[in-house]
């Protein structure tokens, strides 16, 4: 089916498609505690689903896979995803018999305010994703005609099957010359530090795209890890030479990136932060402006730095244009409540883009 | 008076509905609020006055605790409720209306209390000074390490001289016939009170009424008779209750009830229901039975009780039945007017 949206204009670019999971989020209004609230605001949410909606507000042609169980909760992720035009097409609903547990996975959130922070209280254990054989799957088949594929460190963080899902794509994706860009996004309620860094770095050879620097091993001396690695000590908040030295060691391990990125995040209170981010590219570190904004949700604000980023290399933006529209997007999405950006015209992120937007002191 | 003490056990989960009449998803609003059979049951007999405690495991979280908050709510005693394990089970209610069925989503495996072990729950210390223990078929439906705990909590029952009920609530999605038959003929034999409907009593032992017709609107009182003799004759139970229910529509049905204690057969009188909500409606029976057993009403009188309950329950949002014994004994007594009581 050919599939076109009327309210967007122009060719997509490229065709992009993300895999992971999609689960049901359930947030109290007014900044309510869960313990008093009455009612909750349902919604959807994934780091994955959240850059393939992105995108596809910004008029990408943008595909999510995932399983979801074959009941109103699941059916009902995909009509979201569908409102937002993404394509769903691939996606897998399946039986009790697929995925025993037949569930969606689902998230609280307790929207933090001022110095209060948010909470998330996961309880997606056993959820279809987690359950379903991948064997059935032909990945090469899923990934076939697509240019772009996004995968992030959250989806082996939920399961065996999961991880050799991981794996199998970022494979199948790099024998098509797909350009894949990768999130490490660390988890800790998901596994421990060490299994994802063990993880994470088997994906770093087939990434053209890195979005974070963790978790991933990068030892002085792989032969002796007791010498550390070169993260260790790298400040939460790393000045261009500390940063731009961390990517020259990445570059040196792994010639195949040809783009890493990394937002950093100075928060002021639960309600203010500023954003900014470092990005190599093209042979040089760049580092974007600095924005301070309000937070109304800041969940999704790392996917939506990563489908800024993505959207912006697609159309072949300038560096300093790349890494400056990913941290607007990131601020806009900020303001919007939800996990998905839902920002479907690109001049209101590059109007922000193009505004000084410094603390003013 | 002493305040009679009674112990409930089970599951209690979130319940998430979409407003009103909405279908699932039709907004982005669920209602919130908890349920269960036995805790609905411990709610109905603290808003009766009495002692009640609930049993089960919840996780620490901040779900868990609200479970917890919204017994505490009512004055359940929530002491003897065993903290860990990952989840509150959910379940999705999208509310019928006129010919539109309900619609229940289970999103409850794996939840703390399914996951439970015996050695979670001290029977003899949970039960020490209590007059009555109830369950519900749905709580061994969990699985054979909860069928253990129920037999724990019998055993223990019985050596503490505390009376059982069970309602046989039978659910086909959380496990077969043949599982029910053999958790339910083994728990049963502990049983004082049993409740059941005719479904649950052919589902769960295949207990047949002779010449019933469900859906034929009518009563069959004999049919009735006959599935609480077989009852009890096959169990030794002291008392047999029989929910009775005529759907006509998902807005519309009729409700009574039977008690049958060995020597008579007490037929309710017969309410016709405007529903506003019917999840509960069977607990908020099994709690006005408790709560006239144990004060003593004559069989007649005690299933007129727990019919008015839960008559006035269908007419309450939410799984629990916030009623008092005054409002319930003015139904009972004949006011089914539903005027404006000023």
């Amino acid at each position: 089916m050919v599939h076109s949206n009327p309210l967007l204009r122009g060719e997509s670019p490229q065709k992009f498609i993300t895999i992971g999971e999609i689960m049901l989020r359930l947030t109290p209004p007014n900044y309510d505690k869960i313990r008093v609230a009455t009612s909750f605001e349902a919604s959807y949410g994934g780091s994955e689903a959240n850059i393939a909606l992105a995108l596809a507000n910004l008029g990408i042609d943008s595909t999510f896979f995932s399983v979801v169980p074959n009941n109103s909760l699941g059916k009902s992720a995909v009509r979201m995803l569908r409102s937002n035009d993404v394509h769903c097409t691939p996606m897998i609903l399946s039986s009790p018999q697929d995925t025993p547990t037949h569930r969606l996975g689902t998230y609280y959130l307790e929207t933090g305010y001022g110095i209060r922070p948010s909470k998330v209280t996961y309880d997606r254990k056993h959820s279809a994703i987690t359950e379903y054989d991948f064997s059935r799957v032909d990945l090469d088949a899923l990934l076939e005609g697509f240019d772009w594929l996004h995968m992030s460190g959250i989806t082996p963080a939920l399961s065996p099957s999961c991880r050799t899902l991981t794996l199998d794509c970022l494979r199948a994706a790099r024998a098509k010359g797909m350009t894949i860009s990768f999130d490490g996004n660390f988890r800790s309620a998901l596994w421990s530090w060490e299994e994802a860094r063990d993880f994470c770095t088997q994906c770093l050879p087939y990434v053209d795209v890195l979005l974070g620097i963790e978790p991933y091993h990068l030892w002085r001396d792989a032969d002796d890890p007791g010498k550390g690695d070169w993260k260790d000590g790298l400040p939460l908040q790393p000045s261009y030479e500390q940063q731009d030295e961390i990517f020259q060691v990445f570059l040196e391990r792994y010639p195949n990136l040809k783009c890493i990125a990394r937002h950093v995040r100075y928060v002021h209170s639960g309600s203010e932060n500023s954003l900014m981010a470092y990005m190599w590219y093209q042979g040089h570190t760049f580092a974007s402006k600095l924005f301070t904004f309000h937070i109304l949700d800041r969940v999704g604000g790392g996917d939506a730095f990563a489908s800024g980023l993505i959207y912006a290399m697609m159309c072949g933006y300038r560096p300093m244009d790349i890494v400056n529209f990913a941290v607007a997007s990131s601020v806009i999405k900020h303001t919007i409540h939800g996990d998905g950006n839902i920002t479907d015209d690109v001049e209101s992120i590059r109007n922000l883009m193009n505004m000084n937007c410094d603390i003013k002191r | 008076m002493i305040m009679s003490r009674v112990i409930t056990f089970g599951e209690i989960m979130l319940r998430l509905a979409p407003n009103g009449y909405y279908r699932f998803f039709q907004n982005d609003q669920m209602q919130a609020t908890f349920g269960g059979g036995e805790a609905n049951v411990a709610v109905s007999l603290a808003n009766y006055g009495l002692d009640s405690a609930y049993v089960t495991k919840l996780p620490a979280h901040a779900i868990g605790q609200a479970a917890v908050d919204s017994l505490r709510y009512f004055g359940v005693d929530t002491s003897r409720i065993v903290r860990g394990g990952d989840r509150v089970g959910i379940y999705y209610l999208e509310k019928g209306a006129s010919q539109r069925g309900s619609v229940c989503i289970y999103d409850r495996a794996h939840s703390a209390i399914q996951e439970a072990q015996p050695d979670d729950f001290d029977w003899d210390q949970i039960l020490d000074g209590a007059d009555w223990f109830h369950f519900t078929g749905i709580t061994p439906a969990l699985g054979p390490n909860v069928v253990e705990i129920c037999k724990d909590a019998c055993q223990a029952a019985k050596a503490h001289g505390v009376k059982i009920s069970c309602d046989l609530n039978y659910r086909g999605k959380l496990w077969t016939r043949a599982e029910a038959r053999a958790a339910m003929t083994e728990l049963c034999r502990y049983v004082d009170v049993c409740i059941s409907n005719e479904e649950d009593a052919k589902d769960v032992f295949g207990i047949e009424a002779e010449d019933t017709d469900i859906t034929g609107g009518k009563l069959n009182k004999e049919g009735y008779k006959s599935v609480a003799k077989q009852l009890m004759d096959q169990f030794g139970f002291e008392k047999v209750a029989i929910t009775l229910r005529t759907s006509i529509s998902a807005s519309d049905n009729d409700w009574a009830g039977m008690l049958y204690d060995g020597k008579d057969f007490c037929f309710s009188k017969e309410y016709h229901l405007r529903i506003v909500d019917r999840v509960g409606g069977g607990d908020s029976f099994g709690g006005g039975l408790i709560y006239a057993l144990l004060n003593g009403k004559s069989t007649q009188d005690a299933i007129e009780f727990a019919v008015a309950a839960s008559a006035l329950k269908h007419s309450i949002e939410g799984d629990f039945n916030r009623v008092t014994v005054a409002e319930v004994e003015k139904l009972s007594g004949g006011d089914g007017s539903g005027r404006v009581q000023r």
